[in-house]
C-alpha cells in the first residue's frame, strides 16, 4: 500500500474539473465570493496539516501558529514598508511564507524531537503562547489587532468590499491549487515514502538510515511555508487581525484543519480536500438554516464523524474497495 | 460566567499532566503547584498580559530539555 491516490484517469478528470469550478466559481456566484475564498484557505489549512498529521504521523495542534505568523508579517509588510498596494502585497506573501519556513525550522529541531501526546500538547502550547504574545506586543497592534490597507480600487469607488475581494479570490485559489500540486509531488517521491516510514515507525526508518530529523524538519517547515502564505492573504480577505479570534485561533481554524483532514481520511492525498469541501460546506448550512443551533449540529456532525469514519471518508472507502485506490491486495492463506 | 469557562482550566490541567508525565501521580501534585506558583510570579515579573504565554512557554521549554536529555542515551519522552 504505497499510492493512496486516485489512479489516473479518473484523478485527471476529478482535477480538470476542480479547476474548472475554481475559475467558474466567482463568476457563476459573485455574491459567495468571500464563502469561495474561505473555502480554499480551508484547503490549504487541511492539506497543509496533513503533510505533518496524517503522512509523517506528527499531530500538531499547533499549526495554527505559522498562520497567524504569517498574517502578521503580512500585514506589517503591507502597512509600514511604504510600497504601493500590490508590491507591497506580493513581498508581504514573501516575507510571511519565509519566516513561518524559517520559524518551523528553528522550532522543529527541539520540538520534532518529541512523540505522540507530548509533541501534540507541545505544539498546543506553543500556538496558544503565540497568541498570548502577539495579544501583549504593543509592536503589532497588541490586543487591538491590526487592519490591512483596503484595496485601491475599492478605496477610489468609497466602498469596502469589491475588486479586492476578486483579487484575495484568485490569489487564495492559485495558493490552494499550489498547495495541492506540492503535496502531490511530494508523495509522489522518495521523501513521500520516507514520510510514510516515519509514520509507521519511526525508530526502523532511523535504523534503515533515513535521516529523519531532516525529513521532519523540512516537512514542517513546508507545511508553514505554505500556511504563512496563507495567513497573509487570509489577513486581507477577513480585513481585521485579532490576535486570538483570527491569526492564532486555535479554537476555530486550529481545531478545524484536524477536522477536516480527518474527515476526509488522513494521510490520503485527496482526503483533506474532500474533508475541506464537505466540512465547509456543511458549516455554512448549519449557519445558515439552523442558526442559534449551529454549534450544537457542527458538534454532532464532529463526533458521528469520529464514530462513523475514523479513518475518514476516503480511508473507508479504501478500505471497502481497495481496487478503486490502486492498492494491491494480496490474499495470504 | 459564560458557557466557555471550563475550556482554560482543561488546557491546564493537560499541561500539568503532561509535564508531569503521564501516570505519574505525585507528579502531578508537584507540576501543579510550580507551574500555579511560576504563573503568578511571572505575572509579578513580565506583568499580567504575559502569565499565560511564560505558562505555556515553560513547558515547550521543559519538555524540549527532558527530551533533549534524553536523546543523548538514545531514548525519548514515552
Amino acid at each position: 500500500m504505497s499510492r493512496f491516490s486516485l489512479k489516473n484517469p479518473r484523478e485527471a478528470s476529478v482535477m480538470t474539473a476542480l479547476t474548472v469550478c475554481m475559475i467558474a466559481a466567482p463568476f457563476a456566484f459573485p455574491q459567495l465570493l468571500q464563502q469561495f475564498t474561505m473555502l480554499w484557505l480551508m484547503v490549504v489549512f487541511a492539506l497543509t496539516w496533513d503533510m505533518t498529521g496524517g503522512q509523517m504521523g506528527y499531530n500538531s495542534f499547533g499549526n495554527i501558529l505559522f498562520f497567524g505568523i504569517g498574517a502578521y508579517a503580512g500585514v506589517m509588510v503591507q502597512r509600514e514598508a511604504g510600497l504601493d498596494y500590490h508590491t507591497g502585497f506580493i513581498v508581504g506573501v514573501g516575507a510571511a511564507t519565509v519566516l513561518a519556513g524559517v520559524v518551523a525550522a528553528v522550532l522543529g529541531t527541539g520540538m520534532l524531537g518529541l512523540r505522540g501526546h507530548y509533541f501534540a500538547i507541545g505544539t498546543l502550547g506553543l500556538g496558544i503562547a503565540a497568541g498570548e504574545l502577539a495579544g501583549a506586543w504593543d509592536l503589532i497592534g497588541a490586543g487591538s489587532g491590526l487592519t490591512p490597507p483596503l484595496y485601491p480600487a475599492d478605496v477610489a469607488q468609497g466602498r469596502s468590499a469589491g475588486d479586492g475581494g476578486q483579487f484575495f479570490y484568485w490569489w487564495m485559489a492559485g495558493l490552494a491549487a499550489l498547495c495541492f500540486l506540492v503535496a502531490r509531488a511530494l508523495y509522489q517521491t522518495r521523501f513521500g515514502l520516507a514520510l510514510n516510514a516515519i509514520r509507521d515507525d519511526e525508530d526502523k526508518a532511523e535504523a534503515l538510515g533515513l535521516p529523519t530529523t531532516s525529513i521532519k524538519i523540512f516537512a514542517w517547515s513546508i507545511s508553514a511555508c505554505l500556511l504563512g502564505a496563507a495567513g497573509a492573504i487570509a489577513g486581507n480577505v477577513i480585513g481585521f487581525i485579532d490576535p486570538k479570534d483570527v491569526a492564532f485561533a486555535g479554537a476555530s481554524f486550529g481545531v478545524w484543519m484536524v477536522l477536516m483532514a480527518i474527515l476526509g481520511g488522513k494521510g490520503t492525498l485527496w482526503g483533506p480536500v474532500l474533508g475541506a469541501v464537505i466540512f465547509h460546506l456543511t458549516q455554512e448550512l448549519f449557519w445558515t438554516f439552523l442558526l442559534g443551533w449551529q454549534r450544537v449540529a457542527l458538534g454532532l456532525f464532529i463526533i458521528s464523524i469520529v464514530v462513523f469514519f475514523p479513518e475518514g471518508i476516503l480511508g473507508s472507502l479504501r478500505t471497502r474497495f481497495p481496487a478503486l485506490f490502486g492498492v494491491r491486495v494480496e490474499e495470504r492463506s | 460566567m459564560h458557557p466557555y469557562i471550563g475550556l482554560p482550566y482543561t488546557v491546564r490541567s493537560f499541561l500539568i499532566v503532561i509535564v508531569a508525565g503521564v501516570g505519574n501521580v505525585a507528579g502531578v501534585v508537584a507540576a501543579g503547584l510550580g507551574l500555579g506558583a511560576a504563573e503568578n510570579v511571572a505575572g509579578f515579573l513580565f506583568g499580567a498580559e504575559m502569565q499565560i504565554a511564560f505558562v505555556f512557554i515553560l513547558m515547550v521549554g521543559v519538555l524540549v530539555w527532558r527530551n533533549w536529555r534524553l536523546q543523548r542515551r538514545r531514548e525519548y519522552l514515552k
